[in-house]
């Protein structure tokens, strides 16, 4: 019985002391863990709204309207931000859009996916046209993001089609691009038709929906 | 010493490629030297600072509870590098996602604190953990350099050979099994022929 | 039907398209140890699929009403694994005085299942978003969860095995004998595997 108190006392003692490091820990990180989230959506919302907007933020209770969106000002222009989550291949994917009040996409940028790396997961990849030995010791380059870039200017008013043909935008020249807007086509990413389809339908269905909420409130 | 240390850590006694250990998350996050690098450090960091509290307390731990106290103290550590990670490194938290939990079943962290740290002082301890963690970091790096090159022609994002398609295998389960099949062989092949053995 | 659905896609999930060994690199430490025999492949594999039955249960259970309830999800790391610990050593004892047999066949793996990455993974997954619906995973599909991981785990377990043994009697290079070529053999089954990605049994609704 003396030894099994032993043990006993030995174990708590450790735990004890192990929780109290944790928590200590804890509370010197949770401050900067809810920080992270928030910076996060900000470094997104700057990159998809017209540059130097004030962008505020706005909350609805109506179920028809996102809980949460941002508007900005682009010329006379009102722009709409918010969030939807489509389902993709191998799960949901979360991106963030901007709408101007025309319906015309101003910019796009996926928050969360999990689709497969090589494949659905391309849709948030970026292009550098660095190499790692200009690349390592030169200026750091933004990569171009081409999947969600060549949204810019798409309707969502309209049908949203998916060119499999042409090949991918990052490769085509100003003029297949200015081709493919005006038809209101995007390139899908070859071999990922779901992980395409699956954000074509988010904005033609969500998208739609809440931009008409938000206009008509 | 300390370069004896660094050579049993990394090369004669290299937890991924020689002990056999720890092998989950080795194949899971080398699929880009930032991921493993990240992932080695932070196993490194753990190894040490278990090995060292360990190594303080061994003498007052009772044999018939050591097992769940050692797990209670890396677990510790465990969770305090997930809560320093997702406060300052919150892109290398997402992509290693439950890898980083998981390094409280790392069989190597488990074993060092079993076979060395219970046993010896708390400076050789340091350094045991030390030297085996960078063991791992390297050779997790030498399997994601070999998987990020082949797989998405990138290193550390940098795109690497000009126009050449990168075989997505490599990223994906099958290339991890593929690439320390290969990298297994090569240095079995090496020791062979050191100890002059027909291949 | 949703619900029911959810579940197919569940144990179809977990054995074949997110394979705990052949895709997500969960539980190899025992893979390449035991697997050389049929018979103690067997033996793991089902001593590893109570054990996660059990670890998917109390955990779910533990997370949701102590957990979250007071908020200290930050203590998850170190409470499922003293938890599953604690079940393993229980369920070792249990079995050593109430079913002897059992525990010829089954219990000297039960200690090396404490630290098998498979168990806590997904102990850890399950406190997580289930993909196909959307939402957290109910108690149920925990459990199922659990229950079908651990049948991947010994599928993969006794598909090594059968070629192992065959391995054993063929003439293998050198270098490549012991770990590579079952490094290689595991890589072209986790290739295979990987068709199974393509079985998407529910299409996606989109928007």
């Amino acid at each position: 019985m003396g030894d099994f108190l032993k043990l006993a006392i030995v174990l708590t003692i450790v735990s004890v002391t192990a929780a109290l490091a944790i928590a200590f820990t804890n509370t010197k990180t949770r401050d900067r863990i809810l920080e992270q989230q928030q910076i996060a959506e900000k470094n997104a919302l700057q990159q998809i709204m017209p540059s130097k907007s004030v962008i505020s933020e706005l909350h609805s209770n109506s179920t028809a309207c996102p809980s949460k969106y941002w508007c900005a000002k682009k010329g006379n222009l009102n722009v709409y931000a918010f969030k939807i989550a489509s389902r993709g291949y191998a799960g949901d994917i979360h991106y963030l859009v901007s709408i101007s009040s025309d319906g015309k996409i101003v910019g796009m940028t996926i928050l969360d996916q999990s689709e497969t790396p090589g494949l659905g997961a391309r849709v948030s990849e970026s292009i550098s046209s660095k190499f790692v030995w200009n690349g390592l010791f030169g200026q750091k380059e933004e990569g171009l993001r081409w999947f969600t870039e060549q949204f810019i200017g798409i309707d969502i008013n309209k049908d949203i089609s998916i060119d499999k043909t042409t090949g991918e935008w990052h490769k085509l020249d100003n003029k297949e691009r200015s081709d493919l807007l005006a038809k209101n086509k995007i390139t899908a990413i070859t071999g990922s038709t779901i992980s395409t389809r699956a954000i074509t339908i988010g904005l033609e269905k969500q998208a739609r929906a809440y931009l008409s909420a938000l206009q008509g409130s | 010493m300390f370069k004896e240390e660094l050579k049993r850590g990394i090369i004669t006694e290299n937890p991924i490629l020689v002990l056999v250990l720890g092998l989950c998350p080795s194949l899971a996050t080398s699929t880009s030297v930032q991921n493993g690098l990240g992932m080695g450090l932070a196993v490194t960091f753990v190894l040490a600072c278990s090995n060292v509290i360990i190594s303080l307390i061994r003498k007052v731990i009772p044999d018939k509870v050591r097992i769940p106290c050692f797990i209670v103290v890396i677990a510790t550590f465990v969770t305090i590098v997930q809560l320093i990670m997702k406060a300052y490194l919150p892109d290398l938290d997402k992509q290693l996602g439950i890898y980083v939990p998981l390094i409280v079943v790392n069989c190597i962290i488990l074993g060092r604190a079993e076979a060395f740290a219970s046993k010896n002082n708390i400076f050789k301890s340091f350094l045991d953990g030390v030297v085996m963690g960078l063991g791992f970091t390297t050779s997790l790096c030498l399997l994601s350099i070999i998987r990020e090159i082949l797989g998405s022609n990138k290193l550390l994002g940098l795109n690497f050979f000009p126009g050449y398609s990168p075989m997505t295998v490599f990223i994906l389960a099958p290339g991890g099994f593929f690439t320390i099949a290969t990298v297994m062989a090569v240095i079995r092949y090496i020791g062979n022929r050191k100890k002059g053995v027909k291949a | 039907m949703n619900n029911f659905a959810s579940l197919i896609s569940i144990s179809i999930g977990a054995v074949f398209i997110n394979n705990f060994i052949l895709s997500k690199f969960l539980g190899l430490c025992p893979f390449f140890g035991v697997s050389k025999k049929l018979s103690s492949a067997t033996g793991m594999g089902l001593a590893v699929i109570f054990v996660m039955a059990i670890a998917s249960s109390f955990t779910w259970i533990i997370n949701k009403f102590v957990l979250i309830q007071f908020d200290v999800t930050y203590l998850q790391t170190i409470v499922f694994i003293l938890v599953i610990a604690a079940l393993v050593q229980l369920v070792e004892m249990a079995l050593q005085k109430y079913s002897p047999s059992l525990y010829e066949a089954l219990g000297i793996y039960l200690p090396l299942i404490t630290t098998n990455c498979a168990v806590l993974g997904v102990a850890l997954i399950n406190t997580g978003v289930n993909t196909f619906s959307g939402k957290p995973y109910s108690f149920f599909e925990s459990l199922l969860n659990g229950v079908m991981s651990g049948v991947g785990f010994m599928l993969a377990l006794l598909l090594m095995a059968g070629l192992r043994e065959k391995l054993e009697l063929s003439d293998i290079p050198k270098t490549l004998e012991g770990l590579p070529i079952s490094f290689i053999t595991a890589g072209l089954m986790a290739l295979a595997f990987l068709g199974f990605a393509g079985l998407n049994f529910f299409p996606p609704i989109g928007g």
